[in-house]
């Protein structure tokens, strides 16, 4: 058994968003830099530019899934829950937090009944994301 | 005889011998398929993500919340 299994389960819980946030910032360069359009004429939520908005998808998004995965290899020995539906749980706790953090710095105000429809399509996206790309870097690095 | 081997003759006397049976056939394919094999992708997946398509187009102003939470 390969040695210090948390620590590969934080590495490989951490790509998927990681890579996510630079397909946005490549997105928003391209805007600002080469469109000279910024982004919060771009994008149809009422937001600050994303440079400040991007806060929470880069400093705190890819830690909760490391972290969530971290979780999943403590626990599957008791739980027995599928790497996907324990992924598909974590935007139950990432919405509101996002919600609550751009409220906080004042970045942009969504309203929680706004949120709450597209919760279960945020489940059922981290379901297939974290049963096809999570499954497939924790089968890498030997922890599935 | 030097101290290597009394001391390999002292070992083999106090340990026993494994005598483990041998498999039906080689395990060693078998573990190589496991480590390369791929989830597959089933009905459910296939409707799951159909969903996700059909929402997002009805209600594309969810798309960027979403990506923001990703």
């Amino acid at each position: 058994m390969r040695p210090r299994p948390f620590l590969r389960a934080y590495m490989a819980g951490i790509v998927v968003p990681t890579f996510v946030l630079l397909w946005i910032a490549s997105v928003d360069a391209f805007h600002v830099f080469y469109l000279e359009v910024p982004s919060q004429f771009v994008f149809g939520l009422p937001s600050r530019p994303l440079e400040r908005a991007i806060l929470f998808p880069m400093a705190i998004v890819p830690n909760p899934w490391g972290i969530w995965n971290i979780a999943w290899v403590a626990t599957r020995s008791r739980t027995h829950l599928p790497l996907a539906v324990h992924g598909s749980l974590l935007p139950l706790f990432l919405v509101p937090a996002g919600i609550l953090l751009g409220r906080t710095l004042d970045l942009f105000h969504i309203q929680m009944w706004y949120a709450l429809p597209a919760i279960p399509v945020g489940m059922a996206l981290y379901y297939l994301a974290w049963k096809f790309l999570v499954g497939s870097l924790n089968r890498e690095l030997g922890i599935a | 005889m030097t101290d290597d081997q009394l001391l390999s003759q002292l070992l083999q006397k106090a340990l026993p011998s494994v005598d483990a049976p041998r498999p039906p056939a080689d395990l060693w394919p078998v573990v190589v398929q496991r480590a390369a094999a791929h989830e597959k992708v089933s009905a459910a997946d296939l409707g799951v993500a159909a969903i996700i398509a059909t929402m997002l187009l009805m209600f594309p102003q969810w798309f960027w919340f979403l990506a923001y939470h990703l």
